[in-house]
């Protein structure tokens, strides 16, 4: 990871330092299913589960207040206790796993639709196209994300949509790098050179044989941002930006059991090991996807 | 060495025009208008028009990006639309404490993670370095708002080591100001400190994994003498790369940890304007934060240069 | 006087017709082709000056010469896939440099290529028959069709149709490099240039896949300009042979007339990898010292002349023109005298 050689392999970007391919399960290395992965997979497709299922398994409505029983502890009624406003914490921990996913998806959609194409021409058309597309990824690059997110966030309107909207853009311009010099890799190859001679239109090389062969890297690339995705709408659902009162969000639950605490931590603890774990599981989904992809193809 | 700098200088221009366009940009995308959520629902159209002529908005668009420009550069970002106040004397003085924040944090990133990425590299594969390396898994997983929640729960309000909200501005009181900073710091350094321990290590097993070394080694230098000439510096060299990108982001995490701690900075400024749609506040302290960003790592590009020769051009 | 390399003089001496299989007989010819590599940035480099050629209908024209003669631009250059400075490539009496679309013009007029590289010649992710199917995807729309056609030319190169399905990753490179002349030849092409197609390939997988070329030429009435750097390959195949060095042509011929008894110093020197030619030993009269010159800065007068033992002062200073001694073209100021040094010993008196 020293970047002492040429100024070339410097990191570009916060995102590719943050999460460094291997986090969870260390160095690159073909593994076959293992415990961890099984795992991971199984978590992820859980908490999707939980999800879809919230209707059918929340004990309690999550909206429905209850002011006089506020911040009430652990019991038999309420497996986590209630918040501030009376509200059941279990209930509303399971139906926020809606909006963290629905979000997850939202950005990663976002991030493609606009950094996709972005690297594509970019790698393909080369010269002065190549040059002011990758500036301007460069110069977007370097803008504090989580700020930028918030200031689109401000002019879009607060929702989750929007937030998630957001932290797509700021996302696309590492997508658009990375698709970019997988592009310039493939692009000389002599199995898209030749088509030329065949009398194909540019499209043809560029969907069959270009973009199909460099998007490994981009696709790594999403998994990695799949997790941080779901770090920010915590982050920004604890801001409140995100999913608006009173639906539920993990963010959200986070904001309202800080606030109570000290009296009943395991409402502040359940979503915080809910949202770290999801992500993990992320991570190490991450990590085998770059481990099937990177079989010499 | 002059044509260095003013090569970099000049490099920084088109990063300050897309950044600045994009912020300015997005006062004139908002959905259903600018002037018309200043003003807000109950307004009549007449209304409506004359705040879009105060705001400046009837104006052609480029013109006006000029005139917000030529503003902003000079520090007048305008009124906040919530409380009237002037957006740039308010910016003026939660800068500090947010500077001070983020800088803190970044200190506890490197006295922390040099170190400790030094003892991983030099005990690797021990159990140490398994330690190390869990540590920094959690530590990039766990957010560190979330880490500063708990933090606060146990050291602040469990053990009263230290006051869990509020903030001192240090020309009141050195002691306490400092006092309160402590936690802040430390949860919203512990995802920067993962990164510069990871970053240190994986430098310094590079550069002792070379031949380069083993030859040295066969030389007869000692270990130590290997260790902290020529991988330490191999390290410092990459933490440096690093650095600037670490600061930008801190300044993003900053935002939520004094949220957590309830501490006047910029970020809570920025925060209480999105759902008013508060222009002038988001578009100032956007475009503050981003300066920011610009100058770190222009300083880190220069000192990177000055550092290692071969990347000066 | 010095030739740098953004300089035409030389190239508007004209040159004499390689030899007499003109008119009809022509396939491709090629006359003054320059090509110049960044043409436009500050450091142009002149890889191919000036080279005329004709490949004859039914013939192999082997190009060959060290890497750095330029003898792949050429190629590439007749496909439409490098550049073109100046200079004609007409294919079948139809020009070629004119075209908006050189690629597929070439393409149109019955030019292939296959290259050198077999893993990167084929879609890794395409099974076989669908790589050797791509030329015909805009001519014959249903799939199912052009994976009969497919299977079929598998079968012409000697692969059996179960290959079709194969992903390269699966194939050896002899098996690979067949899976790209089945493409080359799906479109039904009357010139295949074989662009040092066998040299990444193992020796004894080598010969097979000569013979199949071989075999293919016979039967589909090919014609197929080779370039190699492998004499070996060059001295089974060709029938004409033309010697590239610093981007010129040094010297061209009938094959076994140019093997046997090579006019031009540098071919000498080239031949001395061939270890017997149909049982007659060719012994070199010497080896050129040094390595090939820079193509962006050339030498002054005759490009060999650094090398070349038997270099006179006229070589330093002239670029010496293509001259018809026994019956061949070659570019040396000494090429009528070189024999009688061969014989002598070859040390120059």
């Amino acid at each position: 990871m020293a970047q002492v050689v040429e100024g070339e392999s410097r990191p570009a970007s916060a995102w590719q330092v943050a999460t460094p391919l291997g986090a969870v399960a260390g160095g690159p290395g073909r593994r076959a299913w293992g415990p961890g992965l099984v795992l991971a997979a199984g978590f992820v497709v859980f908490v999707a589960l939980v999800g879809v299922l919230a209707p059918v398994l929340a004990p309690h409505d999550p909206i429905k207040q209850d002011l006089g029983n506020a911040i009430a502890g652990p019991s038999a009624q309420h497996l986590l206790g209630t918040d501030d406003f009376g509200r059941d914490v279990l209930s509303r921990l399971i139906w926020g796993a809606r909006p963290a996913l629905l979000g997850v998806l939202v950005a990663i959609t976002t991030a493609s639709v606009i950094g996709l194409p972005w690297g594509l021409v970019a790698g393909y058309a080369g010269g002065a196209v190549d040059l002011v597309l990758m500036r301007l990824a460069d110069a977007l690059l370097v803008l504090p994300g989580l700020v930028i997110a918030i200031a689109i966030t401000t002019a879009l309107g607060a929702s989750l949509t929007n937030a998630m909207l957001a932290v797509g853009i700021v996302f696309s311009p590492v997508v658009a790098r990375v698709l970019r010099s997988g592009v310039l890799t493939v692009r000389d190859r002599e199995y898209v050179v030749v088509t030329r001679m065949y009398g194909l239109r540019p499209r043809h090389r560029m969907l069959q044989h270009v973009l199909p062969n460099a998007v490994g890297p981009a696709v790594i690339q999403l998994t990695l941002l799949t997790g941080i995705s779901l770090l920010a709408q915590a982050a920004l659902g604890f801001l409140g930006i995100g999913v608006q009162p009173p639906a539920p969000s993990w963010g959200d639950s986070l904001a309202s059991g800080y606030k109570f605490i000290i009296v009943d931590p395991a409402a502040t603890a359940a979503p915080a090991v809910v949202i770290v774990l999801t992500v993990l599981a992320i991570y190490r989904l991450g990590d085998a996807l770059r481990d099937r992809l990177e079989i010499p193809a | 060495m002059i044509p260095t700098i003013l090569k970099r200088l000049l490099a920084v221009v088109p990063t300050v025009v897309v950044a600045t366009l994009l912020v300015f940009s997005l006062e004139q995308i908002t959905p259903g208008g600018a002037a018309e959520a200043a003003a807000g629902p109950t307004a009549t159209p007449r209304q409506v028009a004359a705040l879009k002529h105060q705001m400046g908005l009837d104006q052609p668009v480029p013109l006006q990006y000029v005139t917000w420009l030529a503003d902003v550069a000079r520090g007048r970002f305008g009124q906040s639309v919530i409380n009237r106040q002037d957006v740039g004397a308010e910016i003026a003085q939660r800068l500090p404490v947010t500077l001070e924040l983020t800088l803190a944090a970044l200190l506890v990133a490197l006295l922390v993670g040099i170190p400790l990425g030094i003892l991983s590299a030099a005990r690797r594969q021990s159990r140490i370095d398994g330690v190390v390396r869990s540590g920094t898994g959690l530590g990039l997983a766990v957010p560190e708002f979330v880490l500063a929640m708990f933090a606060v729960d146990v050291f602040a309000l469990k053990l009263g080591w230290v006051p869990p909200t509020g903030f001192t501005p240090l020309s009141q009181s050195l002691a306490s100001n400092l006092q309160g900073l402590i936690l802040p710091a430390l949860a919203l350094g512990s995802g920067a400190a993962a990164i510069v321990t990871r970053q240190t290590r994986g430098a310094m097993v590079e550069v002792m994994d070379s031949p380069f070394m083993r030859t040295a080694w066969a030389l007869g230098l000692s270990r130590r003498q290997i260790y902290f000439r020529f991988a330490l510096k191999n390290a410092l060299i990459s933490v440096i790369t690093v650095i600037g990108l670490l600061a930008g982001a801190l300044l993003g995490v900053a935002v939520l940890i004094e949220r957590v701690f309830v501490i006047p900075g910029m970020g809570s400024m920025l925060v209480d304007g999105v759902t008013q749609k508060d222009f002038p506040v988001m578009q100032g302290v956007t475009v503050v934060f981003v300066a920011i960003v610009i100058v770190i790592n222009l300083a880190v590009d220069l000192s990177y240069a000055v550092l290692d020769p071969r990347i000066r051009r | 006087m010095s030739s740098p390399a953004g300089a035409p003089r030389s190239l508007t001496r004209p040159q004499p017709e390689p030899w007499p299989a003109e008119g009809d007989g022509c396939l491709l010819r090629i006359r003054g082709l320059t090509v110049t590599y960044g043409l436009r940035s500050r450091h142009p480099v002149r890889a191919v000056a000036g080279v005329s050629l004709d490949v004859g209908r039914g013939r192999t024209l082997a190009l060959i010469g060290e890497s750095g003669s330029g003898k792949s631009s050429v190629a590439r250059a007749i496909c439409g896939l490098g550049p073109v400075e100046s200079g004609s490539i007409e294919m079948d009496g139809h020009e070629l440099t004119a075209a908006a679309d050189r690629p597929a013009a070439a393409g149109e007029r019955g030019i292939q290529i296959v290259f050198q590289d077999p893993v990167s010649a084929l879609d890794p992710r395409w099974p076989a028959w669908r790589s050797v199917a791509e030329p015909l995807v805009r001519d014959v729309p249903s799939p199912g069709d052009r994976r009969e056609r497919a299977i079929a030319l598998l079968e012409r190169v000697g692969l059996d149709p179960s290959f079709g399905d194969r992903h390269p990753h699966q194939l050896s490179g002899g098996q690979r490099q067949r899976v790209t002349i089945a493409r080359a030849l799906a479109p039904g092409p009357k010139l295949v240039i074989l662009d040092e197609a066998v040299s990444a390939l193992d020796v004894s997988v080598r010969n097979e896949i000569l013979v199949l070329l071989d075999d293919l030429k016979r039967q589909g009435g090919l014609t197929y300009l080779l370039i190699s750097h492998d004499m070996g390959a060059v001295a089974q195949m060709a029938t004409e042979i033309a010697v590239m060095y610093l981007g010129r042509v040094v010297e061209s011929g009938e094959a076994r007339q140019v093997i046997l008894h090579p006019v031009h110093p540098y071919t000498d020197a080239l031949l001395a990898s061939v270890p017997t030619v149909s049982g007659d030993v060719v012994e070199p009269s010497f080896r050129p010292r040094g390595e090939i010159g820079d193509t962006a800065h050339p030498p002054p007068g005759c490009r060999f002349h650094p090398r070349c033992p038997l270099a006179v002062d006229v070589c330093t200073t002239e670029e010496p023109a293509m001259r018809t001694v026994r019956g061949r073209l070659a570019a040396c100021h000494r090429a009528e005298e070189t024999d009688r040094l061969r014989r002598v010993g070859g040390q120059p008196e």
